[in-house]
């Protein structure tokens, strides 16, 4: 099972549990090498 | 010296093609060496022998139609258990997902099985990776194999003892403030954490989402290399430059900077003269020696803390909050401690590690690479280091967590040995994906000195009777 049914049906936690899945929009990502010159 | 056990990747993978070993018949000598050397080592939480002999008759029949399907194709991997896997318990080293079964393989895990690997079980880890000790309250203590009354390092400690050990050919760790490069260092093998979000964390709990990196652990620089191809996400494999032939001796034209302020300080003398004789070993090899300075290390260290501790806490909190108990003692420390961080102060934090990010891409304009210690001092006698001191032990263990905190590659090889015979690991830190150019000054290094042998001949943990208490 997911991790969110797991803890709903398993350890009894209800609507927090929707918070484990969340992942914030902001996550650092290394998309763009700020290369030579872009400093 | 020929021993099976102690095969590269590169040489195991083409005797199973050449049929010299089948998959069942390696992965049956693999499964019989866990079970003799379990009872002392401890690195594993669950070892898939079922499901690894199951998978090795399958693709043993493959390779006898004359199908490979990649560099693994019939090599015994082991992964930590913080992996998602279909079907098979997944603890995260917890209490709290001590009967967890995903429904689905992780996409790391997805990415060694289409390469043929074969997945021979789950290591031990420090409880959610929160920690470099290995101590596991759930699942006991991994011993390091150089001298089994001390720790062998973490989060990933159960992973590098596998592979320091012979009982898998590789494995995959995390990384977030160093659990992959420092238990490899303490364990003497290679450790290698891409660039951040090279490898997919897709089914990884985890730990701090913004530092979390996925790596492998192996005994040779090679054997990094061709794991890191298959591990890798599809639409990174390009940026990495990994089509390395090896064949290189001299590092003529690789410029290496040497920072002495911050990576050689609260140094374990002895360790500090190995490290600084593999320093002059990459110089008499051709290297260019650059001293560099990065500043503000001070500050890192502490916004990496704030950051990690807060993320840490807000991924655990509707579990902590409802069952403290069901986690280790430290555990509790560094996550009540998560709860204080402010808003402002997380923002902060994320705000000076761009500039500090900005100002090490400034620095790396000087040179190729940076070069320090991984770990700097003598590992810890297990059952010596208090809970409240957990969050600090790494950055006390080793100098891996600034590039964590840049998110630049980085991989340690093994540099030498104390006089205790205990391993001691080379760091080489780079830009945003050139792992190809790290891989291939590691390798020249490495095969300038030949410590890889002292695996084979390592029989400390062969002697159960030293253990204390």
């Amino acid at each position: 099972m997911n991790m969110t049914d797991y803890l709903i049906e398993v350890l009894h936690i209800g609507a927090e549990a929707e918070a484990v899945e969340y992942e914030p929009s902001f996550t650092y990502v290394f998309e763009e090498d700020k290369g030579e010159g872009d400093h | 010296m020929y021993d099976l056990f102690f095969e590269t990747i590169s040489s195991v993978a083409s005797s199973l093609k050449k049929k010299e070993i089948s998959p069942v018949e390696l992965t049956t000598k693999l499964l019989e060496r866990i079970e003799r050397l379990e009872p002392t080592l401890n690195a594993f939480i669950t070892v898939l022998s079922d499901d690894a002999l199951t998978q090795a008759k399958l693709l043993e029949q493959e390779l006898q139609q004359g199908n490979v399907r990649g560099p693994l194709h019939g090599v015994p991997i082991a992964i930590k258990d913080v992996f998602e896997t279909k079907d098979r318990i997944t603890t995260a080293g917890s209490k709290i997902f001590e009967s967890w079964k995903p429904d689905k393989d992780a996409a790391v895990i997805q990415c060694l099985k289409d390469a043929g690997a074969i997945i021979i079980g789950k290591n031990n880890l420090h409880e959610f990776c929160a920690g470099s000790t290995t101590e596991n309250p759930h699942y006991g203590q991994t011993r390091n194999p150089w001298d089994v009354n001390k720790i062998p390092g973490g989060s990933s400690g159960g992973s590098a003892v596998a592979v320091a050990t012979g009982m898998c050919f590789g494995a995959v760790g995390t990384d977030t403030t160093g659990s992959v490069r420092l238990p490899s260092s303490i364990c003497g093998v290679v450790g290698l954490k891409p660039t951040y979000e090279v490898v997919s964390r897709e089914g990884l709990v985890p730990l701090s989402w913004t530092f979390d990196h996925i790596g492998p652990i192996s005994r040779t620089v090679e054997d990094s290399a061709i794991m890191l191809s298959v591990m890798a996400d599809k639409d990174k494999l390009g940026k990495l430059d990994l089509n390395l032939s090896f064949q290189k001796d001299s590092l003529y034209g690789v410029r290496i900077g040497v920072c002495d302020d911050y990576f050689f300080e609260h140094m374990d003398p002895e360790m500090k003269d190995i490290v600084h004789t593999a320093i002059q070993k990459l110089q008499d090899l051709g290297a260019e020696i650059i001293e560099i300075n990065l500043p503000n290390t001070d500050q890192a260290l502490e916004a990496q803390k704030t950051i990690a501790k807060s993320e840490a806490y807000s991924f655990h909190k509707p579990m902590f909050d409802k069952y403290p108990e069901r986690y280790g003692k430290d555990l509790n420390v560094r996550l009540n401690s998560g709860k204080e961080v402010t808003a402002s102060e997380y923002l902060q934090a994320q705000r000076f590690r761009r500039r500090f990010i900005d100002n090490a891409l400034h620095t790396l304009r000087q040179c190729d690479i940076i070069v320090s210690p991984t770990n700097v001092i003598v590992p810890y006698d297990i059952g010596t280091i208090p809970p409240e001191k957990t969050i600090n032990n790494i950055f006390n263990l080793g100098k891996t967590a600034i590039a964590s905190f840049l998110g630049f590659p980085a991989i340690t090889v093994p540099c030498g040995f104390t006089r205790q015979l205990l391993p001691v690991g080379m760091q080489l830190i780079g830009k945003p994906y050139s792992e190809g150019l790290l891989l291939e000054v590691g390798s020249v290094y490495e095969k300038s000195e030949n410590w890889v042998d002292y695996l084979r001949v390592n029989r400390a943990y062969e002697k159960p009777e030293q253990l204390k208490g």
